[in-house]
């Protein structure tokens, strides 16, 4: 590296590499909620634009059974803009050359006689922290294949147990010390939804890829992937690992 | 009072009985048909009787005799001109005497009727009790002896009452209620007034006797009361009802209270009022009222009665270590109707000194690694533990390099200088030091009690990271941007948005896989292009995330992507005929 800038953090993580073309910093463009089965704007994810999707069902219902309402899934998209099954808490991740400003009329936020730019050789933007008044922290990533799937409501195939798939499937454990701090612990995590699919109860069948369930009653995150046939046609109950990496994250 | 009696009788022919009595008294001077009179021990009677047919004049000794002829009772009136002269007669004291004329011939009592007779009576009044509540009733009864058989008014014994034991005769009090008993009836019941004054009474017995006089004065003016018939007399005491209370315990003093607050009495109920009676309630004193059960509170007098509960509120002065006293008085009148007042204190006394010394409070952790010459901000206190109504100051010194210690009350403006009750919010703030791991700390102040806050600015590099992603490097570059917390469209809030303590995200590659199977292939594959920056070193640190395969057939659905060292490949297992494709994103954490 003979010009730029390289930075790692604490124990090497990456921070900004000015030299690794294409490599752009994301910071928050976006929060809400969009309720289920509605398209997202391209305002909140655009798919164009590169923006990266993390979600969570808004819902925090504590159930010792199963809640549907605690899936995060989605179940279509329009022009790459995704419905979800459920209610949605969404922290969509811009990247920082793409990010536009929001407030007073100004490409920065906050002006722009001040903060950290970080471009390539060709003035490319990498970092800029004028665009952007959040950051999303990342607290875990698997690899794809790390959970074995099935679902909270079906347990896996040959009416396994709720611990087996525990065992297998636990993306997240809430910490706290009290019921209530694991709850807001657990509300706090997003995970990076946009590789998921769903497609509940069509002609007695459920199918969820990639896909997520948010327990409040054992406060952990799962990871839900099967398909459940029509047994009557003795199609069996199938299983789905992660197919592509798993992103956990945190809105700064 | 002894009485003379003199009834001169002279007697008509009242035709011939087989008896020959038929000389009796006059039916125009005596009605009814046992004529007669009685008379109490003591009396003298000289009745003169006339019998003008020159016969004797006879008796019987019982009324109710059959054949009043003295062979009968076997006697005769005793003395010439039939005296009863004292009770020590045995006779007279004894005996009912009828008298009658004899003819002198014989032949039948045509009318045995008008015959006149003395009775002497006694009786002894018993009262139920000597006191009595003017409005209630006197009852007792009399034990008597003498009265007749119960028919006219004559065979009765009456009570009335005097104003007192030495009252002359007549002045009755009772308002002219006349009682009577009977021989077979002797209990009586003499209502009184309500108005009756208090005092000591007179209750007189008295017979019945008719009117007359004895050597032109009158012996007699009224038939069924007087001295001269009075049997026997008691007196008996006549009390008003007690319109006064017990007395009351308001409670306190209330001591060392706070300035210029209400504070209240016990509770306190009326007793000892009698029934139907009401006192009178008033209250004196600064910032002092009462109230009536669950009534208003007033400082206007207002009537109570037994059994309604008073409570005092009493404002405690606006000074310090002063006394408000309120004073309740209820006033009523004993049973001589004598005024009684009742009356107790309910005070409060201000504390003598205030307390000015706040509770102990916490401005929160330090900020640490905070970046240089920026504002950083505690958590706010809110104020409390000062005497009610106590304002005290609040200083605010700062120690270290262009310090700028400042302080917010209620969220108002920062300042230097400001005071505080309980309640206030307040929260400080400081500029951190100008240079790397400088500290900068700010000194809190309220009514002598401190806190104080401090900024530690992020240190120089010293090599070498320790820790996981959420680490505390005390090196590295730390960004912030002002971000608007409360909505209101300014930015007013310091927050991290990148720094070495945290995994970032960066985006480093996009595209969409295209997985083709011509003919229900499988283990199909795709390629991303090669990731800039990722090699065989850090290919750990690249993750992959893209839409879903999914595929139309029920079976082997496994897609997998795996990271090679420069790129990612995504594999379906099994692929029906057809082309499939996927948004990916690189990402570089």
């Amino acid at each position: 590296m003979t010009y730029g800038l390289f930075m790692e953090g604490n124990a090497g993580i990456f921070q900004i590499d000015s030299a690794a073309t294409n490599t752009r910093w994301s910071g928050l463009k976006a929060t809400g909620t969009i309720a289920a089965n509605t398209f997202m704007t391209t305002a909140q994810m655009n798919i164009t634009n590169k923006d990266l999707l993390f979600a969570r069902p808004t819902s925090t219902t504590s159930s010792s059974t199963f809640n549907s309402a605690n899936y995060c899934a989605i179940m279509g998209n329009s022009g790459g803009a995704p419905k979800f099954l459920t209610e949605t808490s969404f922290a969509t991740l811009q990247t920082t050359g793409g990010a536009i400003a929001t407030s007073g009329g100004s490409s920065n936020i906050n002006g722009s006689d001040y903060g950290v730019l970080v471009q390539e050789a060709d003035g490319t933007v990498v970092y800029d922290s004028r665009k952007f008044t959040t950051g999303f922290e990342l607290i875990s990533i698997f690899d794809a294949g790390a959970f074995t799937g099935g679902s909270r409501e079906h347990y896996a195939a040959g009416g396994g147990s709720l611990a087996t798939y525990q065992a297998g499937n636990t993306v997240y454990t809430a910490t706290g010390s009290t019921n209530s701090e694991k709850a807001a612990d657990l509300s706090s995590v997003y995970v990076s939804a946009y590789n998921s699919w769903a497609i509940p109860n069509i002609n007695g069948t459920d199918w969820f890829i990639n896909s997520f369930y948010y327990d409040y009653y054992y406060y952990k995150i799962y990871f839900v992937g099967f398909f459940e046939g029509i047994s009557t046609m003795g199609v069996p109950f199938s299983v789905m690992k992660n197919q592509t990496n798993i992103a956990l994250g945190r809105i700064k | 009072m002894a009485t003379t009696y003199d009834y001169p009788i002279t007697l008509e022919y009242d035709g011939v009985d087989n008896l020959g009595y038929s000389y009796v008294a006059p039916s125009t001077t005596y009605t009814g048909t046992q004529l007669g009179m009685y008379f109490k021990a003591g009396d003298t009677i000289s009745n003169t009787i006339t019998n003008p047919s020159g016969g004797n004049i006879g008796d019987v000794a019982a009324n109710a005799a059959a054949n009043p002829d003295p062979s009968n009772s076997g006697a005769l009136p005793p003395g010439s001109t039939y005296t009863a002269s004292t009770d020590s007669s045995a006779v007279w004291a004894t005996t009912t005497w009828l008298i009658f004329g004899r003819n002198t011939s014989s032949g039948n009592p045509a009318d045995r009727s008008n015959r006149f007779w003395w009775q002497r009576v006694s009786g002894t009044i018993s009262l139920d009790s000597s006191t009595i509540t003017r409005g209630a009733n006197l009852t007792g009864s009399v034990s008597q002896s003498g009265l007749l058989s119960p028919g006219l008014n004559s065979h009765r014994l009456y009570l009335l009452t005097w104003t007192s034991a030495t009252t002359p005769d007549f002045t009755y009090a009772n308002g002219g209620s006349l009682a009577s008993i009977t021989s077979s009836s002797t209990s009586f019941s003499i209502s009184t007034p309500t108005n009756m004054p208090p005092g000591t009474y007179e209750l007189v017995l008295s017979h019945y006797a008719p009117t007359g006089s004895n050597g032109g004065a009158a012996y007699q003016t009224n038939n069924f009361w007087g001295r001269n018939q009075q049997v026997h007399s008691v007196t008996y005491t006549v009390q008003q009802p007690r319109s006064y209370p017990d007395q009351y315990e308001l409670g306190g003093p209330t001591t060392n209270t706070a300035l210029s607050t209400k504070y209240y009495s016990n509770t306190v109920t009326m007793a000892g009022i009698d029934s139907g009676e009401t006192a009178t309630v008033s209250i004196s004193g600064t910032n002092s009222k009462y109230k009536i059960g669950s009534g208003s509170y007033t400082t206007a007098d207002s009537q109570i009665s037994n059994g309604q509960t008073i409570t005092v509120e009493n404002e405690s002065n606006s000074s310090l270590n002063s006394t408000n006293v309120a004073t309740l008085t209820v006033t009523g009148q004993n049973n001589s109707g004598a005024t009684v007042v009742v009356t107790d204190t309910f005070t409060t006394t201000t504390t003598s000194s205030e307390d000015t010394t706040p509770n102990a409070f916490d401005l929160g952790d330090s900020a640490t690694n905070v970046v240089a010459s920026t504002t950083q901000y505690s958590d706010t206190i809110t104020v409390a533990g000062l005497g009610s109504g106590v304002t005290t100051a609040v200083t605010i010194a700062g120690t270290g390099t262009t310090v700028n210690p400042q302080f917010s009350i209620n969220s108002g403006t920062y300042g230097t200088s400001g005071s505080v009750d309980n309640g206030d919010t307040v929260r400080t703030r400081l500029t951190s030091s100008n240079t790397p791991g400088g500290t900068n700390f700010l000194t809190l102040s309220i009514g002598g009690v401190s806190d104080t806050f401090t900024a530690v600015t992020a240190g120089a590099g010293t090599g070498g990271g320790t820790g996981g992603a959420s680490g505390t490097a005390g090196y590295g570059l730390e960004i912030f941007n002002y971000r608007d917390t409360t909505g209101n469209g300014v930015a007013d809030t310091l927050v991290n948005i990148f720094g070495p303590n945290f995994r970032s995200c960066s985006l480093v590659s996009s595209g969409t896989a295209h997985l083709q199977s011509s003919n229900n292939d499988t283990n199909v594959t795709y390629n991303t292009p090669t990731i800039a920056g990722m090699n065989s070193t850090n290919k750990n640190t690249f993750g992959m995330v893209m839409g879903p395969i999914y595929l139309a057939s029920l079976m082997n659905v496994s897609v997998l992507a795996t990271r090679n060292n420069t790129n990612f490949t995504v594999t379906a297992g099994f692929l029906p005929t057809g082309n499939y494709y996927a948004t990916w994103w690189v990402f570089r954490y």
